[in-house]
């Protein structure tokens, strides 16, 4: 290739380096706070034209990473604006799903203060068991990002509904709850290497989020009932202890009392209320 | 050919104009808008049709920047992947490199099912910087390396070098020679070596696949050019060869992730 297209190519004569960058703040720093609410809600659309729009990356991460570089004023306005759409999408719910969604991920990212109080409310009203099962899962994750569990009876009827799709989900919001209600529910998922590799994507972050002896206290916990988890997911369960070089084994052990079946035949209804982690009574395991 | 110009002919000087009056305005709009509207006029790669049909679609849209944008990303969607397969060797090793925090941000949103969080899904993730080549495939096996479209580099001068070996050692240094986007710079980078199953279209990349990203230029008209260019950040590195694809799972990795700083 010669070295004349290389450069017509790279040739910067249009909106090439920052400059969107510099567009974008200039244009945030001018808008009063209604059309600051106005823009956000255009970005989380994705019709809005200042930042750029990827489709892989969400539109929630592409306001994150400007978020830092904006005035504190600016930065003020928008978490007040991203509060205001969160009531909006609860009182007025004519949101579409991926905006949604792109709004639940933007309070994730940013965390503005009062979001907590709203997403608590909704948790413990009716719209939460009206809402579409991708938005109930976001609003799930929102929730337990800013540090709002769900109850353990939440938990177990995601379980029941369907064992393979959520066993990952389940497993990692129960152990936000108490380490032991996490692991008592492995024996209980069903055999296959899909509910296994989702159960191999949690265990890093629990192990993490144990703290200091994590690896060590989840392995023992998992050991003493090694035998009863499902072959695909202890599998995967071993060969995960194994890499990061504290390998398991049985240890004769039996405090799990749950069984598939006793999930499936259980029909819990949707607890209507919040669950706070540490701040209410945890309900004793199944 | 520039095919977007081609295209254009084919209406009729009423609809022209219009055409045009909406993508003036969508250039008006915001500097990605101007480079936006740049692109169209300089892409040669997708097809007459595919270029027709986002055009109707601008027509037929209202007369408003943010409508415009709007009609633009629908259609793109709908010629995604369009562009014609890339010339020369084929390359054995392809070459992904991608923020850390838009990777965690892609991994949670595409495994609704998996993550509680974005922490643990930021966990998951960085448990294989630890791991060999071989178990990280294994660990990502269900794992997409990408959503929609994968953009991909390699190594022109050996198409079985991992392509990062040549390029610069900083993550700053990678950025600006991949042209990664600016608000990003000084983040840390994950560097993703992968083997392109043989039966995967390696194709160059067209204003469809980019949509509304400011760093993308369309291959210069030139039958020499044998694949997309990536757009340095700063004028004196020399374009990459680019690449994409759709999307293909964590299995396909031959090189241990990388964290660059």
């Amino acid at each position: 290739m010669s070295q004349h297209f290389v450069k017509c190519h790279i040739a910067p004569q249009d909106g090439r380096e920052d400059s969107y960058l510099k567009d974008v703040i200039l244009h945030l720093s001018g808008l009063s706070y209604d059309q600051m609410e106005e823009w956000l809600r255009a970005v989380l659309r994705g019709s809005d034209t200042l930042i750029p729009d990827r489709g892989e990356i969400s539109r929630a991460r592409l306001v994150d990473s400007i978020y830092p570089l904006l005035p504190r004023t600016v930065k003020e306005d928008l978490l007040k604006a991203s509060n205001g759409l969160l009531r909006d999408l609860l009182q007025n719910g004519v949101w579409t799903d991926v905006a949604a969604d792109e709004l639940l991920l933007l309070i994730q990212y940013l965390a503005p203060d009062d979001s907590c109080g709203i997403l608590e409310a909704v948790a413990k009203g009716e719209l939460f068991r009206n809402l579409g099962e991708h938005l109930r899962f976001s609003l799930i994750q929102t929730l337990l990002s800013l540090g709002i569990n769900m109850p353990p009876d939440f938990w177990y009827c995601l379980l029941a509904e369907d064992p393979s799709r959520f066993g990952g989900l389940v497993f990692d919001g129960l152990s936000r709850i108490a380490l032991d209600l996490a692991i008592q529910i492995l024996p209980s998922l069903p055999d296959d290497d899909e509910v296994a590799e989702l159960i191999g994507c949690a265990l890093p972050g629990l192990v993490k989020e144990t703290g200091p002896g994590g690896l060590r206290r989840v392995g023992e916990l998992i050991s003493a009932i090694l035998l009863q988890i499902p072959s695909a997911v202890r599998r995967e369960i071993q060969e995960y202890f194994v890499l990061e070089g504290f390998p398991l084994g049985p240890s004769g052990q039996h405090f799990c009392t749950i069984t598939h079946e006793d999930l499936e035949k259980a029909l819990w209804t949707l607890s209507p209320y919040a669950y706070v982690c540490n701040s209410q009574p945890i309900p004793a395991p199944l | 050919m520039f095919t977007f110009q081609f295209a254009f002919q084919s209406f009729d000087s009423n609809e022209q104009d219009i055409i045009r009056r909406r993508l003036t305005s969508l250039s008006l709009a915001s500097a990605i808008g101007r480079q936006v509207e740049q692109n169209i006029w300089n892409e040669s790669k997708l097809p007459v049709s595919c270029a027709t049909e986002i055009l109707r679609e601008i027509l037929n849209t209202l007369d408003d920047h943010r409508a415009t944008k709007d009609a633009f990303i629908f259609i793109c969607q709908r010629h995604i992947l369009k562009g014609p397969l890339i010339g020369g060797v084929r390359p054995g090793l392809l070459g992904r490199a991608i923020i850390a925090d838009d990777f965690y941000d892609l991994i949670y949103t595409s495994r609704r099912n998996a993550f509680s969080t974005l922490d643990r899904a930021k966990a998951w993730v960085r448990q294989m910087l630890h791991l060999s080549a071989r178990q990280t495939a294994y660990r990502m096996r269900r794992t997409a390396l990408g959503k929609y479209v994968m953009w991909a580099t390699y190594c022109r001068s050996n198409p079985y070098l991992n392509p990062f070996e040549l390029l610069g050692g900083t993550a700053n240094e990678l950025h600006d020679s991949l042209g990664l986007n600016p608000a990003d710079r000084g983040k840390p980078i994950l560097l993703f070596v992968y083997e392109p199953p043989t039966d995967l279209d390696l194709r160059y990349p067209t204003v469809a696949d980019a949509q509304w990203y400011h760093q993308f230029r369309p291959v210069p008209n030139d039958p020499t050019v044998d694949s997309g260019l990536t757009l340095p950040l700063r004028a004196e590195l020399v374009c990459q060869p680019e690449v994409v694809h759709e999307p293909i799972m964590g299995d396909t990795i031959r090189k241990e992730i990388k964290e660059i700083f």
